[in-house]
């Protein structure tokens, strides 16, 4: 292979969103994805034939608007969907409230059970949006490198003047007071339904270890609703599956000129005393490139492909001390029939819905995190994606995807194996039956996707779709470790940019934006 | 009136597998804390007669308390060769490798050995605990790391006489055992581990094995180098030794970065006269790239070892009326030098050398001044009053006995 300016380790969102960057700036950019296809947390697959499925992600909470403005990626056949509802958080009883694009609807849900939560809520929602504003602005930033910043940091923050002068020092106030809260004391404060609380607890866990009764769920819940333009529960399907959003950006990074290979894998990152080389492929090739950008998490990229000796002891200290602890799985269903929900109207169902009933249901499925099992009662998340893309099931069949919390990584006297993952089945199933009725009747074939599985296939340390937790103390100069928070690393010309960095997971691509940013400083 | 010595103490220090015989054998119950055991000062009520067994007879000096770890996986070269200055992946199974190991800046951590005793297990021995550092650089590597210190317990047998006593007490010859090399033996079908180390700078061994059989292999090697001139030997006489030797020693020479409180305070390898166990042709190591920054700027500062010259330092002491005060014992006072009234460096231990007859020191100084030769002024204190007298930069060792090295034709 030829001498590249660039080498993209990792053809997820992130990595293809650098390489479309770097590609149109005039780097000559190479990807190398190990897998056979591109897509990373975008992914799809046939779980069994016939029957296809987003692996990670049905929906997409929010992406970089700096992404579109600079790659129009709706001309290369990017098309979102914002649905009509969505959510519904499903409670007992055949309760559930339905969550609108149009915040009046919503009111209209809420106010059958409540009238003055119904009252409240487009206060609360502008109030959490206020709040996001702030997130929006600090994300679009590279971190500041501390503890020795300086002026030049302070004025490399000034983009945050905006969403003070809109929202006040009070604004600020705001922001430092919700982000390290916990869930249930967010929801004292503002609402008394039950099923309501839960539904907005259930934002603040997004793949976390923790329960809502966690400090510092507040800055997850607000991590959530990022460009939310104002609506709660904030969410858009993508046309033809979840992995067009990387086939789009695949498509625009090799219009610019970019290599992407697939079904090359990375076995190591080979460096010398003056920085970073090149790359060596699990075939024996070498790659030389000037600079090296790697989609993946830290413990992959150092650990596994710089390697430990070529580490400085306080940067593996650093590493070591990143906190991944996967606790979610997923689960496919491939169905026969479409699924009837109770107290749901077929036209509903294009939506995503949760199995959330109370806030402390969520916290006693967390539980299982600190005793190292599975929850017996998980909080379950889910989305028919047959249903929005006809062909991913044959017709009149059906898929259901569920995200499933919690499923810990770490267990105590327990791994992970058939056995483990059938049990997981058998509670995921019991939790729907609750507002499913016979759902077990109308399986045809059940997939599980453990966190060990997502580590083995996916390359997620510990199973973490995140790579390392979201929370306050691996967030911003913090992310992934205080020294290599600017995109960069203590290896010379070797570059993050996946969500193990600033400002973490999702399917946003500003990792991958920012990144590219600093790479193009040199 | 003779009363029965029935002595008896309490202690919170560690005592040694061999303090059933070291207690029963010291005479002068001068004890020293040696990382938090209990240790001889001197088994005799002075050390002289100990000091002279190291060089003309064999002392037998119970080691116990160094701390030792095992490191044993697939990748414990790996791990070894990035953590010590000196090139592991030629050290060969049974060879033994002196090293400093360093942090991220290329300052002195701990010196100590690595003994390889198969391809992919070491034994690392350090003077201070170092179990935190090798396990929290072992981050990703297939390796285990077990702290060896309370598993083995060892012994040094150090002096013209040792081979001929560990022969006659070993089940295999000793003759054909190179300096720093190491075999496995028995003694009466205990089995032993020996290396051809130690810290006298004398032809002398290291004994290492199970604690629970230390008591006999003590009694084997008093029983058979009885005729030897075999010495219980204790700290005093071994810090004589090893200043004629040359070899620092942690607290005392140098300050570990660990704990040094501030910048000044720390020493590279080069500083310490260890640049020679620095192989920085080696991919990478922990400061790897401060000492070859080092190198090419040249090192501030020096440590070399220094003659105080016997005509001035005779004459300080008749001019004040007294015959000449040399120290019993070695000191480890931080001594300034001085260069045309400058203070360019200072001692860190020094003592009168019995064998040489020479008042030597090791030290401390500016690089411009360090050179072979190199005129200096050691401070003194006679009668009270400060004095200035000539010392001259000297190569060490001082004592460097061909028996060190040798082996039997």
């Amino acid at each position: 292979m030829n001498n590249y300016d660039v080498i993209v380790i990792g053809g997820g969102i992130n990595g293809l969103a650098t390489a479309s960057i770097l590609s149109k700036a005039g780097k000559r950019t190479l990807v190398l994805e190990s897998r056979n296809t591109v897509g990373g947390m975008a992914s799809s697959m046939e779980f069994t034939p016939g029957y296809k499925c987003n692996v990670f992600n049905d929906t997409i909470k929010w992406i970089d608007p700096r992404l579109e403005k600079l790659l129009k990626l709706s001309t290369k056949g990017l098309e979102l969907e914002q649905p009509e509802i969505l959510k519904i958080a499903l409670g007992e009883n055949n309760k559930h409230i339905s969550f609108h694009k149009k915040n009046s609807k919503t009111v209209e849900s809420i106010a059958r059970y409540s009238k003055n939560d119904s009252k409240k809520w487009e206060e609360f929602s502008s109030y959490i949006s206020k709040l996001a504003h702030f997130l929006e602005k600090l994300y679009g930033l590279t971190p500041p490198s501390l503890p020795n910043a300086g002026l030049k940091e302070i004025l490399g923050m000034r983009s945050m003047l905006g969403p003070i002068s809109k929202h006040g020092t009070r604004g600020i106030v705001d922001l430092l007071r919700v982000a390290p809260m916990m869930m249930p004391e967010l929801a004292d404060e503002w609402f008394e339904n039950e099923l309501l609380r839960a539904s907005i607890a259930s934002s603040g866990i997004h793949h976390l270890s923790f329960g809502p009764f966690a400090a510092g769920t507040g800055y997850n819940l607000l991590h959530q609703h990022v460009h939310g333009n104002g609506v709660f529960h904030n969410a858009q399907f993508v046309k033809g599956g979840t992995e067009r959003f990387a086939i789009a950006l695949k498509d625009c990074a090799e219009s610019y000129g970019a290599e992407i290979q697939t079904s090359k894998k990375v076995i190591s990152i080979d460096t010398n005393d003056s920085g970073c080389i090149g790359v060596t492929l699990e075939d024996g090739e070498q790659v030389i490139s000037k600079q090296i950008v790697s989609g993946l998490d830290p413990n992959n990229t150092f650990i596994n492909l710089v390697g430990p000796s070529n580490l400085s002891p306080d940067f593996k200290t650093q590493l070591k001390n990143i906190r991944y602890r996967g606790s979610t799985a997923r689960i496919h269903f491939a169905l026969n029939n479409l699924p009837k929900i109770n107290g749901v109207s077929d036209d509903q169902m294009k939506t995503i819905f949760s199995i959330s009933p109370s806030i402390e249901y969520l916290e006693r499925a967390s539980d299982a995190v600190k005793y190292g099992r599975i929850a017996e009662n998980p909080y379950v998340e889910f989305v028919l994606p047959s249903l929005l893309n006809s062909d991913f099931a044959p017709n009149g069949r059906h898929v259901l995807s569920a995200t499933v919390q919690y499923a810990p990584y770490h267990l105590r006297g327990l791994e992970w194996s058939d056995q483990l993952k059938d049990q997981l089945k058998t509670n995921v199933i019991n939790t729907l039956e609750k507002v499913i009725p016979s759902f077990r009747s109308i399986i045809k074939h059940t997939s599980v996707i453990s966190p060990l599985d997502m580590e083995k296939e996916f390359g997620l340390t510990e199973g973490n779709l995140n790579q390392g937790e979201m929370t306050l103390d691996q967030f911003m100069f913090m992310r992934p470790t205080i020294s290599s928070s600017q995109y960069r690393t203590p290896i010379k010309n070797l570059y993050l940019c996946g969500a193990g960095t600033h400002p973490g997971g999702g399917l946003h691509g500003t990792n991958g934006f920012n990144a590219a940013r600093e790479v193009l400083k040199g | 009136m003779f009363y029965e010595n029935k002595f008896t103490a309490n202690t919170q220090l560690k005592l040694s597998p061999f303090f059933e015989r070291t207690s029963k054998l010291n005479e002068s119950q001068e004890w020293r804390r040696w990382a938090g055991h209990l240790a001889a000062t001197s088994y005799e009520l002075t050390h002289e007669n100990e000091y002279f067994a190291i060089r003309t007879k064999a002392a037998l000096l119970d080691i116990s308390p160094l701390k030792k770890y095992i490191v044993e996986g697939p990748d414990s070269q790996i791990l070894l060769d990035i953590l010590v200055t000196r090139n592991i992946a030629i050290c060969k199974v049974g060879q033994v490798m002196y090293t400093p190991w360093c942090d991220e800046y290329g300052k002195v951590i701990d010196d100590g050995t690595v003994q390889r005793l198969s391809e992919n297990k070491f034994r690392i021995t350090s003077a201070e605990p170092n179990l935190e550092w090798i396990e929290s650089n072992s981050t990703g590597m297939d390796v285990t790391i077990k702290d060896d210190s309370y598993s083995t317990a060892a012994l040094a047998l150090q002096g013209p006489n040792s081979r001929a006593i560990l022969n006659s007490a070993s089940s295999k010859s000793l003759d054909s055992l190179k300096f720093f090399w190491m075999m496995d033996t028995t003694f009466k079908n205990i089995p032993v581990t020996i290396s051809r180390t130690g810290y006298t700078g004398d032809l002398g061994y290291e004994i290492w094995m199970d604690p629970k059989d230390a008591l006999t292999i003590w009694d084997i090697l008093i029983d058979k180098g009885k005729t030897f001139g075999i010495t219980p030997t204790g700290l005093h006489a071994l810090d004589i030794a090893r200043i004629e030797a040359g070899l620092i020693l942690l607290d005392v020479d140098y300050i570990s970065t660990r704990h040094a409180l501030i910048e000044a305070r720390k020493s590279s390898p080069y500083e310490l006269g260890l640049g020679w166990a620095v192989k920085l042709k080696k991919k990478n190591f922990i400061g790897k790239m401060p000492l070859l920054n080092e190198l090419n700027n040249n090192s501030g500062w020096s440590f070399v070892g220094i003659e105080i010259e016997w005509p001035g330092f005779e004459k300080h002491y008749r001019d004040a009326g007294l015959a000449p005060g040399l120290p019993s014992t070695a000191w480890r006072t931080s001594t300034p030098l001085y260069n045309n009234n400058q203070q360019i460096g200072y001692a860190t231990s020094g003592t009168w050398s019995p064998l040489l007859k020479r008042y030597i020191a090791l030290a401390h100084v500016k690089s411009k001044y360090a050179k072979e030769g190199s005129e200096l002024m050691f401070e003194l204190k006679v009668e009270h009053f400060r004095k200035l007298t000539k010392a001259t930069v000297v190569k060490t060792p001082f004592f460097n006995p061909e028996r060190k090295r040798s082996c039997p034709k």
